[in-house]
């Protein structure tokens, strides 16, 4: 007989324990904030000048900032997970699974962690925005939250799952930046899909960052974002596909877990 | 000796009137292509303390991992006359365990360390605070606990592990090598609240070790070579079957004495930390024998003293403990 009650409190100790962690690290608040401000100004400064957008009159300083956001949510989420690898052989993973909570409990508590950590960072990030050219109030603040909540928990039970399955922390990071860092570029955050080659065309609608990048863009403009998704402009589907992704990446790091002990 | 004869030879004083704990019978794990345990069955009383001693590599680590989940061996296994799966959550919420290596958050507080510890076993925040407060005092931490496990010792940490092994009561602690790499003050601090616990609450204790000063203040101990129990009995019984005394001899050249011994006596020793080891009953009255054997200068030192445990392994296995460790090393 499965006590519920002790599976969640697995899943809000380890949730708790990675926020408890972020706080203690104050180089990771400046981290997260310093990292992709100079990505943004950096690379939005140069292309500002020959980027043009076909349909819409922005600068490339807002084009991009949304692309930054999901950019921080990736990278916070790919950072927090490499944790799993040492933590699994010695130390504080191998009391958890000694403990009383599922396996099922310690993805989950470790995913949540891990997106809590990743939407503080995106939280800090966004204060920003009205420097962008975005004004708060017209923002969809609940399809934000859905967006960027379903996005980091599906990066963070991918890296759960990629940590686990490689179990050295070179492999997992040669492979995520490998996987992850292409997808993002293609997502449309840095330049629109639809302008490209015909191959980032085709991989657009496999593309999961696509949807959270076009996803951002929605929630930052409304119904007709500027580069959003060539397949759809609805923010309802964006939503269903990253909840979908996001489904999918937690059960194969469940399944992960349970067959590499 | 098989393993299960080896449940069978338990016979310690008093051991027999305690209730079992648990019943485990004929336990095998396999990892890819290796038999890590072979048909391991042992019983565990109440209130007793077991160790499991045997060197690296031997299979203690993976039983007690069996017990906690991390492995899934084939076995049949009982808790208090019920059959279950050892590592189920019904088992597992039973149990307190320190591993080898620390599962402390290091920069995180020892208090804080704790509440998580606390919040696992879904005590509510009341329960936690107060038993964290009577587990630091227990552990003798009380004044640090607000600093980062970081900080500390390599003994505090084994100290804040056993506390956080105990924060939701359990009734069984199962132990893997608690004292490595401990200096003796730590060790006897650690030692002395373990038989604190015991004497305070009854609570059961399952430790693996290749620790002969460990090995001592068990209980019972379960001898384990190669993954499997060959014998399982009280430390005093199982040194009574290593005859007479333990003579150790320093020289230049430890192969020539070892050679030098068979061919004159016919007796057969190991050599263990560049140290010749060698049981023979009346070991004073030997010593001069032993001596006039060699030239002058040859043999360094001969020291007598009784068996330890470290003898009994090598008595029960046939090789010794640290060669094992070696091995294990240079795979």
């Amino acid at each position: 007989m499965i006590s519920w009650s002790l599976e969640w409190a697995t899943v809000k100790a380890l949730w708790r324990r990675d926020v408890l962690r972020f706080w203690r690290q104050p180089s990771r608040i400046v981290g997260a904030l310093g990292q992709p401000i100079i990505f943004w100004l950096v690379i939005g400064s140069g292309m500002a000048t020959t980027f043009q957008l076909k349909d819409a009159n922005i600068g490339y300083m807002e084009y991009f900032y949304p692309g930054v956001v999901v950019m921080v949510l990736l990278f916070s989420s790919i950072f927090a997970s490499v944790s799993v690898i040492e933590d699994r052989h010695q130390g504080f993973l191998q009391a958890v699974m000694a403990g009383p909570g599922s396996r099922a409990a310690m993805v989950l508590g470790k995913c949540l962690g891990s997106s809590s950590v990743a939407l503080i960072q995106v939280a800090v990030f966004m204060v920003l925005a009205p420097l962008a050219g975005f004004v708060f109030s017209d923002v969809q603040w609940i399809s934000m939250f859905a967006i960027l909540i379903f996005a980091s928990l599906g990066l963070t039970a991918l890296g759960f799952g990629m940590a686990w399955f490689f179990d050295s922390v070179q492999a997992y990071h040669a492979i995520q930046m490998t996987l992850l860092m292409p997808l993002w570029v293609i997502s449309g955050a840095m330049f629109p899909v639809n302008d490209g080659h015909l191959a980032f065309r085709l991989l657009e609608p496999l593309n999961p960052l696509a949807y959270a990048v076009s996803g951002t863009r929605h929630a930052f403009y409304g119904g007709q974002a500027p580069g959003h998704l060539t397949i759809t402009s609805s923010l309802g589907l964006e939503i269903f596909c990253l909840a979908f992704v996001c489904t999918l990446a937690f059960a194969a790091a469940v399944w992960v877990c349970e067959k590499r002990r | 000796m098989s393993a299960q004869g080896a449940v069978l030879e338990n016979s310690a004083p008093g051991a027999e009137q305690r209730p079992i704990y648990f019943l485990l019978h004929d336990l095998s794990l396999t990892l890819g292509f290796r038999t890590v345990l072979d048909g391991v069955s042992f019983d565990l009383r109440r209130g007793e303390i077991l160790g499991l001693l045997g060197p690296n590599g031997s299979g203690k680590s993976s039983l007690l991992r069996c017990l906690t989940g991390l492995y899934k061996p084939t076995c049949s296994f009982s808790v208090g006359g019920e059959a279950m799966r050892p590592g189920s959550q019904a088992f597992r919420r039973q149990l307190g365990v320190v591993f080898q290596q620390d599962s402390l958050d290091e920069k995180l507080t020892a208090r804080e360390n704790l509440h998580l510890a606390g919040m696992l076993y879904g005590l509510k925040v009341d329960e936690s605070k107060e038993r964290i407060a009577e587990l630091l005092s227990f552990v003798e931490l009380e004044s640090r606990a607000n600093e980062a496990v970081k900080t500390y010792s390599g003994g505090m940490r084994r100290r804040l592990e056993l506390a956080r092994a105990l924060i939701h009561n359990p009734s069984i602690l199962l132990l893997d090598e608690p004292t490595t790499g401990l200096d003796p003050y730590a060790f006897e601090k650690v030692w002395s609240r373990l038989e604190a616990l015991r004497k305070l609450r009854g609570l059961t204790i399952l430790l693996s070790t290749h620790r002969s000063d460990e090995a001592e203040r068990c209980d019972r101990l379960a001898v384990m070579d190669e993954g499997r129990i060959l014998r399982c009995d009280t430390p005093a019984h199982l040194l009574q079957q290593v005859a007479g005394d333990v003579l150790i001899v320093k020289a230049k050249h430890l192969e020539s004495v070892a050679r030098v011994v068979e061919e004159q006596f016919g007796l057969t020793g190991r050599i263990e930390d560049e140290k010749y080891f060698l049981e023979q009953e009346q070991g004073h009255a030997f010593i001069p024998e032993l001596a006039s054997s060699f030239e002058t200068g040859e043999l360094l030192s001969i020291e007598l003293r009784r068996p330890n445990l470290n003898d009994v392994f090598f008595h029960v296995t046939g090789h010794s403990m640290t060669v094992r460790e070696e091995e294990e090393a240079h795979d």
